[in-house]
Parts: C-alpha cells; sequence; structure tokens
C-alpha cells in the first residue's frame, strides 16, 4: 500500500476512538426521540456534521421548523469555509473531481490533525484519513440507532436531557476570551425574549445578534 | 430535512477547495469565529427557558444543567459530561416520582 495511505489511517486513529462512541450516542438518541434508524445513518452519511445533527435531532423533539433546522445548520457550518481554506492551500494534486469528494470530509477533528502538518499534505493522504473518520461515524451511528430499540420511557426522556448536557460542553470548550463569554450571555438571554414574539426564529436571529455583538465587542476593546 | 442540511453543510467545505478567493474569507473570519458560542447559548437557552409552561421537569431540567455547567467547565470532556447529566437526571427524576 502508499505510504501516504497508511499515514492517513494510522492519524485517523485517535480521531475514530472519539467519533464512534459519540456516533453511537448520536444514534440512541436520534432513534429513542422517534427518528427511524434509515433516517438516523442517513443522517450521519449526508450531514457528516456532529453538533449540527444533534442540534437537529433536539430541535425536533421540541418542535422547530424544518427551516430554522437547515438555517442554523447552515450558520454552525460556516466556520468550514475557513477549515477549508487552510487545506486548500496545503494540498499537494487533487483534480476538481477529486477535491468534490474531499470537500465532504472536512470536519474540525480531521482538520485539526492536518492543521498541525507544517508540510503540504497529498491528496492519498487526506482522502484515507477522510474515509475512515467517515466511516467511522456512519458505522458508530448504525450500532447506536439498532441498540436504542424499545428503551424504557424513563431512559428516553433523560437521554433528550443529555443532548442538553452534550451543547453544554461544546458552549465550554467553544469559550476563549472575554469576548466569547458575553456573546453567550447576550445569545442565553436574547434567545428567551425573542421567542416570546418569534417563536419559529428566535435561534438563528440570536445566532446573527450574538456573532455581530461579539464583533462589535472585539472593535470597541481594540479601540480602548 | 436531511437533503437541505447536506447542501449548507456542503456549500462551505466545498467553495474555498474549487473557488473562493482567501482575501474574502480572512475579512468575515472575525465574524465566523462567535458563532459556535452564539448558536450552542441560544439553543440551551431555548431548552430551558424556551418553554410556556413552568413545573417540575423544568425545575430538574435547569438544576440537572448546571451539574453539567459545573463538570463541563472542570473536566471539559465531551462523552463524561453526558454520562453526569444522564445519570443526574435519572437519579432526580426517580428520587421525585
Amino acid at each position: 500500500m502508499n505510504k501516504d495511505v497508511i499515514r492517513g489511517i494510522k492519524d485517523s486513529t485517535p480521531i475514530i476512538i472519539g467519533y464512534i462512541s459519540i456516533a453511537i450516542a448520536f444514534g440512541v438518541i436520534s432513534t429513542a426521540l422517534g427518528l427511524t434508524p434509515i433516517s438516523t445513518i442517513l443522517m450521519s452519511i449526508f450531514v457528516y456534521a456532529g453538533a449540527s445533527q444533534f442540534i437537529a435531532i433536539n430541535l425536533l423533539s421540541i418542535g422547530a421548523s424544518i427551516l430554522e433546522i437547515i438555517l442554523t445548520t447552515f450558520f454552525v457550518n460556516l466556520r468550514h469555509l475557513l477549515m477549508s481554506t487552510v487545506v486548500s492551500t496545503k494540498i499537494r494534486g487533487g483534480d476538481i473531481k477529486k477535491r468534490l469528494i474531499l470537500a465532504h470530509g472536512i470536519t474540525d477533528e480531521t482538520f485539526a490533525m492536518t492543521a498541525i502538518k507544517s508540510e503540504d499534505i497529498s491528496y492519498l493522504y487526506l482522502i484515507s484519513l477522510y474515509i475512515t473518520c467517515f466511516s467511522s461515524w456512519v458505522f458508530g451511528t448504525a450500532i447506536g440507532a439498532l441498540l436504542a430499540f424499545n428503551l424504557p420511557n424513563i431512559i428516553t426522556d433523560a437521554l433528550s436531557f443529555v443532548l442538553i448536557a452534550f451543547f453544554i460542553v461544546l458552549l465550554i470548550l467553544s469559550i476563549d476570551s472575554k469576548t466569547t463569554i458575553l456573546v453567550a450571555i447576550i445569545s442565553f438571554l436574547v434567545t428567551p425574549i425573542l421567542a416570546l414574539f418569534i417563536k419559529e426564529a428566535s435561534i438563528v436571529i440570536t445566532i446573527i445578534i450574538g456573532s455581530l455583538m461579539g464583533v462589535c465587542i472585539e472593535k470597541c476593546m481594540k479601540t480602548r | 430535512m436531511i437533503l437541505g442540511m447536506f447542501i449548507v453543510t456542503y456549500i462551505p467545505r466545498v467553495l474555498p477547495l474549487i473557488a473562493l478567493q482567501k482575501e474574502i474569507i480572512s475579512k468575515i473570519e472575525s465574524w465566523l469565529k462567535y458563532i459556535p458560542t452564539a448558536t450552542f447559548s441560544s439553543i440551551i437557552s431555548m431548552n430551558l427557558l424556551g418553554f410556556t409552561t413552568f413545573g417540575q421537569t423544568e425545575l430538574i431540567k435547569l438544576f440537572t444543567a448546571l451539574i453539567c455547567l459545573i463538570t463541563a467547565v472542570k473536566t471539559k470532556k465531551l462523552i463524561m459530561t453526558m454520562i453526569v447529566g444522564l445519570i443526574v437526571y435519572i437519579a432526580i427524576s426517580l428520587l421525585i416520582v
């Protein structure tokens, strides 16, 4: 086998461990909340974005509209613009067709793995890294979806709460400065107020207000 | 819904790889970095405070969320915090019922 392929698979092992455990959790919760195992697995194949998938099943369970789910997904995944840009400057080889396939494999974790490399990376290395990670995500989801068969009520209730725990961790991990703390507090307070007037769009509008406030606060702090 | 989600997750992944200029991306970079924080905070808030009735279940959720917040700040571990949340939530539900 090609040296780059072996390196790609080797580098994917730490990611795979995390992916399988989180994907199992996703499969279990999604099925417990009422999505069919097939939809659950299809979501992992086509969306392949942990946070967005958890958001989707959570928002479905609290009665959000499909449009709001899709818009929220869009904003959450805009961060991949930055990652994809970095990857595009580092990648060696690969024509447009190959890059179209490669794009689907970009995630926070696979990006982190390639971002720590100082040298250019080959298409073969990336595609083998991406395919192993992607497969583990889909595989974990399938196991979880099958495990969730016929769970008692109290467990499914608790599992839907676990989603909130998941978002709390991601929130804490996203906080890295005073500005982000302020953005978190503002967004937390704005959402329920907006929900009183426009329930269908309160999350999406909060995302726009909160992130723009972040930019403003950052500018104010710089000029002082 | 899944198809719509596929399209909006694929666009930001593919554009820079095939077309988009680096200069445009760097201009919106400072905006992009606050989006995850705003999103997660908003969703947590919607789950905890966005309800129309207030009862026992909501109180249990708020309390367990607080415990999860402390666990998350101390450990920063995903699976660990989810398991703590699961156990605390089931324990309180069983105790009250």
